[in-house]
């Protein structure tokens, strides 16, 4: 047995874990888990002031944000703003999708230009803006018990595996994001910070106030064909408790009934 | 009656931790390797101490019908078989298409791939009866990506992943979860990789990228990715997953 298997395990209190992307599904479930977890979190969306969000603040002291993450100011102003409040972070979950509402189902003929340019815009290089932030301040982390200064995970989506038909737009985004997380992978992994895509092959279902879990287009979640955020969370987890002899680059998350 | 837990390839390396660490969440583990009863009796007394139950079997998997036996012989005798842990490597180190025999090629694609095959020919209907279950694969760099001399490794682990997936398609929405778990990197683990090296250069790999340094996989800590995917929730399953050490260079960066 070596030195380091002796260890202490438990999760560091000083976890500080900032949600870049916020609303009901991942990102909800996230911060719910980390703070039970005794995190302190921190959730950044555009508009901070959704009742998703105030609800997260009421019930779990999640430290809200109003941030564009794709302008470079605002993320730096971010960052700054949860190191005063919450100290560095130890964990950061980008989870932004970035399509706007015009993008969708649109082929490559009609997608407007204008409106493609900003899903990329939104996801892939408001990645590249949160990791960069993120990998600044965490290079000057010191290691937690996992020999980790940090953990930086990128939701993805099966955009990031396939391009499908009339979804040009998105397939841009989320491949880039692949190669940007790949590529930070490759760079920060050796310097301590752990770097993991998870591309979520599925419809997600979030449980509603009825306590169905539903997707806003793919309706209601039947025997658990949908992904459960509540479940994509524990994964999350257990990515940043990886001990860095034994560190994942890529996870994909699907239901077990999902065609792929 | 507890659930089982079976392993095969139960060295001191990711399968004797493995079998550790599930039965301390209340599986029987059930330890199988090919030799070294000693270190079998060892791993499963370590178990046994530790509040655990276990058995161990000294198992050789290419012999016909050995791992369809012990499969029969746990349901009967045991429990209910959970999660099966396909851990059988077939590195034989680098060799020149010169230098590899056929009959290495024959032995690493029956430890590879065929092995897998029985095992899941036996264990898939009762998982699938019982509408649940898991199988976790070991898998290598060589699964992913050809490297010079590994002819047989390769095509062994390659074929390991494809077999895999059409597990994966045919059982996943039976219930049954497949994992194929790509180990890309050198294992802490004195039983292979130290008798691949000889005890001189084991210990001076560990002194100069083990030990404080992590730059060796710990087992201890592989098992914690192995139990976390195997109680996944299905509506949020893992088919493959990589690992290695921080220091490493990946398989798609080479």
């Amino acid at each position: 047995m070596s030195q380091s298997d002796q260890r202490n395990a438990q999760p560091s209190e000083q976890d500080v874990a900032l949600i870049v992307g916020g609303g009901p599904g991942i990102s909800s479930s996230c911060a719910r888990l980390f703070a039970k977890n005794g995190m302190r979190v921190g959730i950044a969306a555009r508009n901070a002031d959704k009742p998703v969000l105030l609800n997260l603040e009421n019930t779990h002291g999640v430290r809200r944000y109003a941030c564009d993450a794709s302008e470079a100011g605002a993320v730096e102003l971010l960052f700054q703003n949860v190191v005063r409040d919450l100290g560095t972070p130890t964990l950061v979950v980008h989870n932004i999708d970035g399509r706007v509402a015009g993008i969708f189902r649109k082929g490559i003929i009609d997608a407007d230009p204008a409106m493609a340019l900003d899903t990329v815009r939104n996801s892939a290089f408001s990645a590249f803006l949160v990791g960069q932030q993120s990998a600044r301040l965490m290079r000057e982390n010191k290691p937690n018990a996992y020999g980790a200064k940090g953990t930086i995970i990128f939701t993805n989506a099966s955009a990031a595996l396939k391009g499908f038909s009339f979804s040009g737009a998105f397939a841009m985004a989320c491949q880039a994001k692949s190669g940007l997380a790949q590529s930070m992978a490759r760079e920060l992994m050796p310097q301590g910070i752990h770097v993991a895509n998870v591309p979520i092959d599925a419809a997600i279902g979030w449980t509603q106030e009825d306590g169905t879990r539903a997707h806003r287009l793919a309706g209601i979640s039947i025997d658990d064909n949908m992904a459960d955020p509540d479940c994509i969370a524990e994964t999350y987890l257990q990515l940043h408790r990886q001990h860095r002899s034994t560190w994942a680059f890529e996870v994909v998350l699907r239901p077990w009934v999902e065609r792929w | 009656m507890k659930p089982v837990c079976l392993v095969v390839g139960a060295g001191a390396g990711i399968g004797g931790n493995v079998a550790r660490r599930f039965a301390q969440q209340g599986y029987h583990a059930y330890l199988c390797r090919r030799s070294d009863l000693d270190g079998l009796n060892r791993m499963v007394d370590a178990i046994k101490n530790d509040g655990g139950s276990a058995t161990g079997f000294l198992v050789n998997a290419i012999e016909a019908n050995s791992i369809e036996e012990r499969v029969a012989a746990i349901e009967a005798d045991i429990g209910p078989i959970e999660v099966v842990v396909y851990n059988l490597g077939a590195q034989i180190g680098d060799r020149a298409l010169k230098d590899t025999s056929l009959k290495a090629f024959e032995t690493g694609w029956r430890l590879g791939t065929f092995g897998l095959f029985r095992l899941a020919s036996a264990v898939c209907p009762l998982m699938e009866a019982r509408g649940k279950g898991t199988i976790l694969v070991t898998s290598a760099t060589a699964a992913m990506r050809g490297n010079g001399g590994q002819h047989s490794h390769a095509a062994a682990m390659g074929g390991r992943r494809m077999l895999c997936q059409t597990l994966n398609a045919e059982f996943a929405s039976k219930g049954i979860h497949v994992v194929h778990i790509v180990i890309d990197g050198a294992v802490d683990a004195p039983d292979t990789l130290g008798k691949m090296l000889g005890p001189e250069k084991f210990q001076q790999l560990r002194e100069t990228r083990g030990n404080e340094h992590d730059g060796l996989m710990l087992p201890t800590q592989i098992a914690e990715t192995y139990l976390h995917l195997a109680r996944q929730h299905r509506s949020t399953w893992t088919f493959e997953i990589d690992l290695r050490a921080f220091s490493d260079r990946p398989w798609w960066n080479h």
